[in-house]
């Protein structure tokens, strides 16, 4: 599956792309995933999984979601 | 020698073609360090209450601040003041670019514009030279047309101008002010003092680097390249290289703040036609950046397949052109953009002066008759562009729609003043407060009528672990805060940050530096200030200068009349969301009366009337402004 890195978050993948490939084969916490790719939670203000805003601790994912983070932004 | 500045004012006297220089004192501008303070100051002491803003009366003030041109990432601002066309109040509108340093390296802090020219005019500034040169050539001209004719007559094509457009010269009340075509003082309606002054534009040329004029040239030097270098290694920094402002779009209206027809939405069913991502293939060709900045977070773009002598659009531009106005065409908004800064109009305003009248003519408010046939609905991206070029040369509606909402809404009558949605007479920018209310708090009080950038928005402040959030540390900003909340903490820190972006006015810093929104810590700035002076500067002195040109700007307004009853929001926001994540949310009406009652006594103004007392004035050194006020 893919995660989208909404606005500058895709600063925290390797090659700076917005989409992470992440290989999963049943229900894990979003926030074990993003940990291990080495995106801070401190730094993603929102979590969209399936177009609903859900609470980062609470959310596991599966391999059919589609799966969104942004960080804080605004002011410009 | 008085580091950092010029320490020189250029005073022209339009009405008798006339100028003269001014030194200040080190103890005068230490106090008033540029920008807005020295603004603030000059419009006070200078201009009586109750002039007529399009008037000879007015007193323009183009100030740069005590860093703009400083060899340092983001310090690159300058204020033009003067009372507002648009809201009657104190009027300002900032911009980057690199006009300001030009007019510091031609010797120059600011310039103070008064009285008008009986035939059009634009002032030529060469290294300490200045002359009053006729304009009438230029007039009707669009910008890069006249940009184009400065430079070929005075014959140097590096040469910067600052310039109005058509729209200022037919004093259009939102017309705005470009430098170099990509920077602008877009909001409040300066470009229309100029315009009512008979001033097309200032041409400047200087070659006196600010290193020459700091005390510690090295150290300033260094820190830049410190600065110059972290921006690659800053996730909010890198954001804004990677994306600019239009990377909002996207996040914004995923969480239901993505303004939509007017404020009625918060979320635009075709945002994947104009997010980053389109804009990125469709309309980018390069990255620019303003004076010395290494973010770079200006886009240049093709329009109609070519190249753009103009910037492309910010993300105000395109929400408030596009999904504000129900329109979903990147090429569209592009083209929309382009025109607004060939004529100089303020792309925020204009976009919702034109969404204004389009839900004016949903609801038969306008109609055919009035628009000569145009179906003015919300999508209608050709009539949005019709409108851009109408308001602009005051032609049919355009005549009406140039006076802004809310004086168009008193015209129209009925339900209009409802959709006109303004504070203090300036139109919203593209920010949804009922998804941030500090943000909206911002603009119930801000001294210009609705603006942004009167405080880091709500979300950079909500997450303990959150860069931002540990960058305001520093700021005695130590627990984080739920974004929809107007609790007493929360106000406490609307009043530390509201200093901070304040100051960034006074000394030249764009938002986009310092943190808490960015990536330059506090501790960099007052490196920076004591690096260009000999002041040893402290963070309490930075922020008693933040505080003290805002209270100016508060004393400004309330000559004029402005009182608590000013400081609020356009009902609509008092009403709930129609669609998108926040779908059904509004601002909670009496928790913001409750909160402003609270921030008013923080900020030690007067609860009924929201005046700064005098104490609070003598604190900050403004008794001069307590005693203003008691003539009035």
């Amino acid at each position: 599956m893919k995660i989208y890195l909404g606005a500058h978050l895709n600063f925290y993948h390797p090659e700076k792309k917005s989409w992470l490939n992440v290989e999963i084969q049943q229900p894990v916490a979003l926030a074990e995933i993003l940990e291990s790719a080495g995106i801070p939670l401190g730094e993603i203000h929102m979590v969209v999984v399936n177009n609903e805003i859900e609470e980062m601790s609470e959310v596991m994912i599966s391999p059919q979601d589609e799966v969104k983070i942004f960080p804080p932004v605004g002011g410009g | 020698m008085i580091y950092g500045t010029p320490a020189k004012i250029l005073r022209v006297d339009l009405t008798q073609g006339t100028w003269e220089v001014e030194n200040i004192s080190e103890e005068f501008y230490r106090t008033y360090p540029g920008g807005k303070a020295l603004a603030g100051y000059i419009l006070l002491n200078e201009m009586p209450a109750n002039v007529d803003p399009l008037s000879p009366e007015n007193v323009l003030v183009v100030a740069n601040g005590l860093l703009t041109g400083a060899p340092v990432s983001t310090a690159t601002r300058y204020v033009v003041s003067a009372k507002s066309p648009l809201t009657n109040a104190y009027g300002e509108s900032e911009a980057g670019g690199f006009w300001g340093p030009e007019l510091k390296m031609a010797g120059f802090e600011a310039i103070v514009v008064k009285g008008k020219s009986p035939e059009p005019v634009f002032l030529w500034i060469n290294d300490g030279e200045v002359e009053i040169r006729p304009s009438g050539h230029l007039w009707g001209q669009k910008t890069h047309e006249a940009q184009e004719s400065i430079r070929t007559e005075l014959g140097d094509d590096k040469i910067r101008v600052l310039q109005i457009g058509p729209a200022g010269e037919n004093l259009v009340r939102y017309a705005g002010i470009t430098n170099d075509l990509r920077h602008f003082n877009g909001r409040n309606g300066m470009g229309a003092v100029m315009g009512s002054k008979n001033l097309r534009a200032i041409a400047v040329r200087g070659h006196t680097r600010y290193q020459k004029l700091a005390r510690d040239p090295k150290g300033l030097l260094s820190l830049g390249r410190t600065l110059a270098k972290r921006v690659k290694e800053n996730p909010q920094a890198w954001g804004l290289q990677n994306t600019g402002t239009p990377g909002l779009v996207e996040p914004l209206n995923t969480a239901g703040m993505l303004p939509t027809r007017n404020f009625l939405q918060g979320a635009f069913e075709d945002v994947d036609e104009i997010k980053w991502e389109v804009y990125e293939s469709e309309l980018l060709t390069a990255r620019r950046s303003c004076y010395a900045c290494a973010i770079r977070c200006k886009r240049e773009v093709q329009v109609d397949g070519e190249p753009s002598v103009y910037g492309g659009p910010e993300y105000e531009s395109v929400g408030s052109l596009g999904p504000n106005c129900g329109v979903g065409d990147i090429h569209a908004i592009a083209k929309a953009n382009e025109l607004c800064n060939a004529y100089m109009l303020d792309t925020i305003s204009a976009g919702m002066t034109i969404s204004f009248a389009m839900e004016c003519f949903e609801h038969g408010l306008l109609t055919l008759e009035d628009t000569d046939g145009i179906e003015l609905r919300f999508g209608n991206a050709e009539a949005m562009l019709t409108m851009v070029e109408w308001i602009a040369l005051r032609k049919g509606i355009g005549d009406l729609l140039a006076e802004g909402t809310m004086r168009a809404a008193e015209k129209i009558g009925g339900d209009a003043s409802y959709y006109a949605i303004h504070v203090k007479g300036q139109e919203l920018p593209m920010h949804e407060a009922r998804g941030k209310y500090n943000v909206g708090m911002g603009y119930a009080i801000s001294e210009i009528g609705a603006d942004h950038l009167v405080v880091a928005h709500d979300s950079m402040l909500a997450n303990a672990d959150g860069i931002p959030f540990k960058n305001s540390e520093p700021l005695g900003i130590t627990e984080p805060q739920p974004v929809l909340s107007l609790n007493d903490e929360k106000m406490r820190q609307f009043y530390i940050l509201e200093k901070v972006t304040s100051f960034e006015k006074v000394i030249g810093y764009c938002f986009f530096g310092p943190a808490p929104r960015s990536y330059i810590r506090m501790d960099e700035v007052i490196e920076s200030v004591n690096a260009a002076t000999d002041w040893e500067m402290t963070l309490d002195e930075l922020l008693e200068i933040g505080e003290r040109a805002t209270n100016m700007a508060r004393v400004f307004n309330a000559r004029e009349g402005f009182c608590r009853e000013h400081d609020t929001l356009p009902e609509r926001i008092f009403s709930p969301l129609e669609n998108g994540a926040l779908k059904g949310e509004s601002f909670p009406r009496d928790e913001f009366e409750s909160a402003l009652t609270v921030l008013y006594g923080i900020k030690g103004w007067d609860i009924e009337s929201g005046t700064p007392t005098r104490q609070k004035l003598e604190a900050l050194s403004l008794g001069w402004a307590a005693d203003l006020l008691e003539r009035v």
